[in-house]
């Protein structure tokens, strides 16, 4: 290693011996990490339900949209 | 990391268990390095905040790791690109708002820094972030060229480039050093 690398290399160690941490960071960042899990699981749990109900939605509007004549599940072509 | 066990509720529940136990454990060893990191390449006072959140998002991508040894160098990817957005969105609030420097983290780390060494740490400030990037991640971290290029998503050859025009740049503040 070369006088210049090693002076960079102490220049940088000095600037980072000035950096600490706080005491209780652990504790914050798992809570930010557990609250951000929980929403994604929100938002797909709420993802899902707006599929499932908006399928419903236009199964039942196609069945009561239909005449009580025509048969749209069950249409037996022997039957015309 | 794939688990062959089908997802039952025991299984997913181990599964958070043992992704919290892990991320528990890499936490504790290296978090005040990651926060240095951070601190060195930019992040300043937010240097904190920025590991936080590669933290988060070591957690939500757990189960594409290739590896737990994948763990650090993906959390030391993305901590270099928070750095780097993050460094990009001060640059564009800078242009707009008369800036007045005021920074307690990195008079802190000033403070820490001998006589000599204030040019060199400026001058290192005041590097391009790429170049910036190579060199702490070479000198601070001792990273070997591989594992530079992993952490700033390019090849090889282009770490070598930024080192040296870096280094280039970082020689001509020593010799005027030298030549005072």
């Amino acid at each position: 290693m070369t006088t210049s690398e090693q002076r960079i290399e102490e220049a940088l160690r000095s600037m980072a011996s000035g950096v600490t941490t706080s005491p209780d960071a652990y504790r914050q960042v798992r809570s930010r990490w557990r609250r951000r899990e929980r929403r994604r699981r929100l938002v797909v749990a709420a993802l899902a339900t707006a599929v499932i109900v908006a399928a419903d939605g236009i199964a039942l509007w196609a069945l009561s949209d239909a005449p009580p004549e025509q048969h749209i599940i069950f249409n037996d072509p022997s039957a015309r | 990391m794939t688990d062959d066990q089908p997802d039952t509720v025991e299984t997913l529940a181990a599964r958070d268990a043992d992704r919290e136990a892990a991320l528990a454990d890499l936490f504790h060893r290296h978090h005040l390095d990651l926060v240095r990191l951070a601190a060195l390449l930019g992040a300043e006072s937010d240097a904190e905040d920025v590991v936080g959140d590669a933290f988060c998002e070591l957690h939500r991508g757990w189960k594409r790791l290739r590896s737990p040894d994948a763990a650090l160098p993906y959390l030391r990817a993305v901590i270099v690109n928070l750095v780097r957005m993050r460094v990009r969105h001060l640059v564009v609030v800078r242009k707009h708002v008369e800036w007045v420097r005021e920074d307690v983290a990195s008079a802190e780390s000033q403070a820490l820094v001998r006589d000599d060494q204030r040019a060199l740490v400026a001058a290192l400030r005041e590097l391009p972030a790429r170049q910036r990037e190579a060199l702490v991640l070479r000198y601070w971290l001792g990273l070997k060229e591989a594992e530079i290029a992993e952490a700033m998503g390019i090849s090889p050859g282009a770490v070598k480039a930024h080192t040296a025009r870096g280094m280039a740049k970082l020689g001509k503040v020593l010799e005027a050093q030298s030549d005072d």
